[in-house]
């Protein structure tokens, strides 16, 4: 998938080749494209220093993604505070709109199982590293996670 | 891949990923690409044991809700504050109030050092966590022998997400970070004034001061700094979770915790959406924060309320038009709207300040108006909501819109950000200046 080493050493030029590629993960593991921003932002500075020592900056990037989106929920979580409106996404097609509010609704865990392995086509080793899980967790959560796309979306 | 189900997936996948942003250039909040601190030995990122500690603390906190905990007595950091009296214990006393000072700015040097992905549990880490246990008072020594000897023992792989999270880690180790943090809580200033009890509205004394410094250095404007907690300061905490912590609007909460205070050392690079030269205000709908740039330096920052999206009517009496003269009353007519606040490229082209500052309008109580190009409004009111709220102008603080008024000038831009388009999709880039001069 993408595997290519980052071109440019220039950090400006790494960030502007790299940020729409990383906010497609943000954004579907958020559905925001404000939170998708911010996080990618927070997640690049976080990471700049030491991109170009890196084999697979991308997939690097990738697990700080998860980890910066799973925290940040953490964070509203524990402190008791649910329901955040529905995400403006600017979305005028209602077949997308139904299918983010499908991959909304899974739980964390499996929404980013499914995004690694369907969009990222990582391996279930890949995903159980970027979860922090076992190997048989990882098949758990994208099986049930595509069990309920499948019924929210027929 | 067989299953056409998962091609679906894959393809709408792809498809949704399509509408992610892809420009970089509009964070409200740009760290800089390069690090923000340096350390003398030329690492990176400056970062130490404290950060952890600090992070470690809230994760001790979180964990310790009396709601998911079945150990609160033990792991609560309030908790064992409460227990821990204020004045200096003798065996603080013991040490050279030097010491503790080299202590606590090592401590508050490593707090606000930003933390790069798989720190903790890494040999920088443990070099961080020794330097600190060094100098500490020897109170802490059996603290830091726990978490040095922990960290150093292997068992965390900063790699892993999982064991890194301290909320896996051994009891006795969370406790002994609970009491690191809770004495530098109570005993370095800067780190928490506020000995463990969270400030709230109606609190007074030389903690609510130093909140409202710091709020104020920050770029927030919580009033005069006089040490009362009163609603110009509960809005300028609300401003700051929701522009620097990424608190939604309508979750955030007015209460200051160590925890809240904590991460308020931490100095955030609040740089413009659109850099450029001279003074411009940016709002940002989505979290109901406005922001004045002079350059690239926020100068006021600001809670606001914005249009709730509702219908609107309002009856308003209207002079007879002259060929109704046969009859001298009034007209009612009814005015209606929708209060919404559109996204978009404004200039001020006006400023209204005359007699008290009160205009009534269809729209509402507005104080101090500064109206846009394009019939938006900025004005003051005296209940600014968590929620939007208004029928469709941007309602700020009364002294906040006092303070707007004197920083900006007829024809300065403002920049309306909705979280859906960019402003420029609306409107292109701000109108010409002849408008707002003529508006």
């Amino acid at each position: 998938m993408e595997r290519e080493r980052i071109a440019t050493s220039d950090p400006t030029e790494v960030y502007r080749e790299l940020f729409p590629r990383l906010s497609r993960l943000a954004f579907l593991l958020t559905g925001s494209r404000e939170e998708a921003q911010d996080l990618t932002q927070d997640v690049f500075v976080r990471c700049a220093g030491r991109l170009h020592e890196l084999d697979e900056p991308e997939r690097y990037l990738r697990v700080a993604m998860v980890n910066a989106v799973r925290s940040a929920h953490r964070r509203r979580v524990v402190a008791e505070r649910h329901s955040s409106p529905s995400p403006a996404s600017g979305l005028a097609d209602l077949e997308l709109i139904e299918f983010r509010d499908a991959l909304l609704a899974l739980s964390e865990r499996q929404r980013v199982a499914i995004v690694l392995r369907y969009q990222y086509g990582e391996t279930d080793d890949e995903i159980a590293e970027a979860l922090g899980c076992r190997r048989s967790t990882v098949r758990s959560l994208v099986r049930r996670g595509l069990q309920e796309l499948r019924e929210a979306l027929s | 891949m067989t299953d056409p189900f998962e091609r679906r997936v894959t393809e709408l996948l792809e498809r949704l990923a399509d509408h992610a942003p892809t420009e970089p250039s509009m964070p409200a909040i740009a760290a800089p690409l390069a690090p923000t601190r340096r350390s003398a030995g030329g690492r990176r990122f400056v970062v130490a044991g404290l950060a952890a500690a600090a992070v470690v603390a809230g994760a001790v906190v979180w964990a310790s809700r009396p709601d998911d905990s079945t150990d609160i007595s033990t792991t609560d950091p309030a908790e064992t504050v409460a227990s821990t009296p204020t004045t200096p214990t003798s065996s603080t006393a013991a040490i050279a109030a030097t010491d503790i000072a080299a202590f606590c700015s090592l401590a508050l040097d490593l707090t606000v050092a930003a933390m790069p992905e798989s720190y903790v549990g890494s040999a920088a880490h443990l070099a961080d966590i020794e330097s600190m246990q060094r100098i500490a008072p020897t109170e802490l020594t059996p603290e830091f022998a726990t978490y040095a000897t922990f960290i150093a023992s292997g068992a965390v792989d900063p790699a892993d997400p999982e064991s890194s999270s301290t909320e896996n880690w051994p009891p006795e180790v969370q406790q002994a970070i609970s009491a690191i943090t809770t004495y530098l809580s109570s005993n370095c200033e800067g780190i928490s004034p506020f000995l463990g009890e969270p400030i709230g509205v109606g609190d007074q004394g030389d903690a609510v001061a130093a909140l409202q410094q710091r709020l104020t250095d920050l770029g927030f404007d919580p009033g005069p700094v006089d040490g009362v907690f009163g609603q110009a300061t509960e809005q300028a905490v609300w401003a700051y979770q929701k522009l620097v912590l990424y608190t939604p609007a309508d979750q955030v909460v007015s209460e200051v915790t160590t925890e809240l205070w904590t991460q308020m050392q931490q100095d955030p690079e609040i740089e413009p959406r659109r850099p450029g030269s001279g003074v411009r205000v940016e709002v940002y709908l989505v979290r109901q924060v406005l922001a004045v740039f002079d350059s690239s330096r926020p100068v006021l920052i600001t809670h606001m309320s914005s249009g709730d999206g509702q219908p609107w009517s309002e009856p308003v009496e209207v002079e007879p038009e002259a060929t109704d003269s046969a009859s001298a009353d009034t007209v009612v007519e009814i005015v209606s709207g929708i209060g919404v606040t559109p996204g978009g490229v404004y200039r001020i082209d006006g400023e209204y300040s005359a007699g008290d500052g009160w205009v009534t309008e269809v729209r509402g109580r507005m104080y101090r108006p500064i109206t846009l190009t394009g019939d938006l409004a900025i004005y003051g009111a005296a209940d600014v909501p968590q929620r939007p709220s208004s029928r469709g102008g941007v309602e700020v603080p009364m002294h906040v819109i006092e303070r707007l008024g004197e920083l900006v000038d007829v024809g300065d831009v403002v920049y309306v950000f909705d979280g859906v388009q960019e402003p420029e999709f609306y409107s292109g880039g701000p109108p010409p200046l002849e408008d707002a001069a003529t508006g």
